[in-house]
């Protein structure tokens, strides 16, 4: 379970402050898919940050499974898997060296992992590139291996920063299905995305972000309730009051 | 200590795997060099002799006037030549190296028993006159004096008295001590070689990471920043310890094998290891100092852009000591380049160092080493490294 009490980040640079996290209040529950839902700047990418301990916030708190992340940031991040915005892999290992890598890097041992490495494999259809090495490997490919490495230490909690982004509709199904899995698992997943269709097909509970505050949050349906639409996309519209940087 | 191992094991099979950057690193820092400076050796070598051996064809202004000298000269290997009739712009156009003039004064001065006026004209920034102007000097210097003592013997005056002392040179400069000084340019080959010879691998683990964006995955695993850090320190220090170990190999095979040294150059199994330990702290130190800046550079591109400098440092005090050559004293074992500089010098001139020294040397370069690895380390555990901003 993830809870993040009033959130708050802002970044001095040359121009001046800016406030890229205004006020974020959420809990992400275990067994549950939370989406966190914003225009493009809307503050989704820092606030995720904040979320799995890269950034110190300003104000406000995370916790994770009931412990402050600043306060024990190694014991925290043993219980989060974390696919980033950057989801770079090292080009001269191969796929399977590039996950076994992280599991080390865990604690891990082959025998520990070597398990849920296969398990992975099979889940996430990696078989036919897993033993070639990374580089020239194709968007759908870096991503399917970036996701097994954030999560092959098996965490309660992953977080996925726009997984879906530039992914076929082969690799995206594939990849629903795997977070599906994984909630009923019984696992606390959080994802953020500006895309429309991904809320509808996985998400239990919404928070909508724009500029760096919570518009509003609830499931699919209550939304719709909310602003009284009949789609799901013309609640959004109307909740963050432009349709500037959505995706159907 | 096993997530270091593991950043460390991770690090050097990717590095090792970048098959040709490895291979050009290594034959670039560690063969070609000593192969070039073993050849550029023994060319001076060979230009020396000749040298000193040919005939040295020397213009003189006024041959008519000393006919006496002029023949004097041409019995010791010299061919006087016609001189120009622009001196200045003769030596300027180096057309010649030096040129003799016989002033329109010698004949009367000369006979009347005065100091008997010649020019020698040459330019002292050109290093290829040096020999030519050194066997003119000489030459007219032993012409002088026996020139003198005749003129004192016809007055019947004893020669022997004209010179106070007599001056005895006794060279102790033992064959190692000799061989040292002719090796005046190895500290600082094998010190640049080992402070930055794993300068692109130290610069692609960090600054190299971040940009392929595999950074913030890694900073993102349950463990603190620094031991990620002190991983990857090891990784470049092991590469960083390869280079030396092949420069100094090739350095060793090469005065075995070598013909036409100036010098009897050789270095022992004992001396190459000596100097082999004695270049771990400075290896250390540039890759901590590497990381630093890498850590803090936002591109690889700038991070290569401290490369030109940093090449520099390790000459500093090798000029230093060439310009104004001190003698060893106690604080210079605690200065980076200077101390090693002074190591390795003192291994090669076949010299013990002190106890102290050595305690003040390792102490003092850790210490050094630990520092720049700390802010290193401060860095890296900062919200802005992920980032690179």
């Amino acid at each position: 379970m993830i809870e993040i009490n009033s959130l708050a980040k802002s970044f001095a640079t040359k121009k001046g402050i800016i406030q890229a996290v205004t006020d974020v209040s959420m809990t992400a529950h275990d067994g549950q898919i939370t989406g966190l839902l914003g225009p493009n700047g809307a503050g989704k990418t820092t606030t995720m940050r904040l979320l799995y301990g890269l950034l110190r916030p300003s104000h406000g708190s995370v916790r994770v499974d009931g412990m402050d992340i600043q306060d024990d940031k190694v014991e925290v991040r043993r219980r989060l898997g974390v696919l980033p915005d950057t989801r770079g892999l090292y080009p001269r290992l191969t796929a399977r060296e590039n996950i076994a890598y992280f599991a080390e890097l865990n604690g891990l041992g082959p025998k520990d992992y070597e398990p849920e490495l296969e398990r992975l494999i099979q889940n996430l259809e990696m078989s036919d590139f897993v033993d070639r090495r990374c580089e020239g490997f194709s968007q759908g490919q870096r991503t399917k291996t970036a996701i097994a490495r954030s999560v092959i230490h098996r965490p309660q909690n992953i977080v996925l920063d726009e997984p879906t982004n530039g992914l076929d509709v082969m690799t995206t199904r594939g990849l629903r299905r795997f977070l599906l899995n994984c909630k009923a698992e019984g696992r606390c997943i959080v994802l953020s995305t500006h895309i429309m269709q991904e809320v509808a097909a996985l998400c239990d509970h919404v928070v909508v972000i724009a500029k760096g505050s919570v518009m509003a949050k609830g499931s699919p349906e209550h939304l719709k309730q909310l602003t009284q639409q009949e789609s799901l996309e013309d609640a959004f519209v109307q909740l963050i009051g432009s349709e500037e940087g959505l995706m159907l | 200590m096993s997530l270091i191992l593991t950043v460390m094991r991770k690090e050097w099979r990717d590095l090792m795997r970048d098959r040709r950057t490895v291979l050009i690193g290594l034959a670039m820092g560690a063969l070609l060099a000593p192969a070039l400076i073993i050849g550029m050796n023994a060319y001076a070598a060979e230009k020396r002799t000749k040298q000193m051996e040919s005939v040295l064809k020397l213009p003189v202004v006024g041959t008519e006037l000393a006919p006496n000298l002029v023949t004097w000269l041409e019995q010791r290997n010299v061919e006087v030549v016609d001189a120009p009739a622009e001196i200045t712009s003769a030596i300027k156009e180096q057309e010649h190296e030096v040129i003799l003039e016989i002033t329109s004064d010698y004949p009367e001065q000369w006979y009347s028993q005065e100091n008997a006026r010649v020019n020698v004209y040459y330019d002292s920034s050109r290093e290829s006159a040096r020999v030519a102007r050194a066997r003119v000097d000489g030459l007219l210097n032993q012409y002088s004096s026996q020139m003198g003592r005749l003129r004192m013997l016809s007055r019947g005056v004893d020669p022997g008295s004209a010179s106070a002392l007599l001056i005895v040179r006794n060279d102790l400069a033992t064959e190692a001590s000799r061989a040292g000084q002719a090796l005046l340019f190895l500290p600082y080959f094998l010190i640049l070689t080992a402070f930055l010879g794993g300068a692109y691998f130290v610069i692609d683990v960090t600054a190299g990471e971040r940009e392929r964006e595999s950074l913030e995955s890694l900073l993102l695993v349950p463990a603190p920043a620094w031991q990620i850090m002190l991983g990857k320190v090891m990784a470049c220090l092991g590469f960083g310890l390869m280079m030396i170990s092949v420069a100094l190999l090739a350095f060793k095979l090469s005065f075995s094998f070598a013909p036409n040294l100036i010098v009897e150059m050789k270095l022992s199994w004992m001396a190459t290891g000596g100097i082999a330990l004695s270049l771990i702290p400075i290896a250390l130190i540039g890759v901590a100092l590497l990381t630093l800046l890498a850590a803090n550079a936002k591109t690889v591109k700038e991070a290569q852009s401290y490369m030109s400098v940093l090449t520099l440092l390790p000459i500093i005090p090798t000029f230093a000591l060439m310009i104004n050559p001190v003698k060893t004293q106690l604080w210079m074992y605690a200065v980076p380049f200077v101390s090693q500089n002074q190591l390795i010098m003192a291994i090669l001139r076949g010299e013990a160092v002190g106890r102290l020294e050595l305690v003040v040397y390792v102490s003092s370069q850790l210490a050094i080493a630990t520092l720049i690895l700390s802010l290193a380390a401060w860095r890296y555990s900062s919200e802005r490294m992920a980032l690179g901003r």
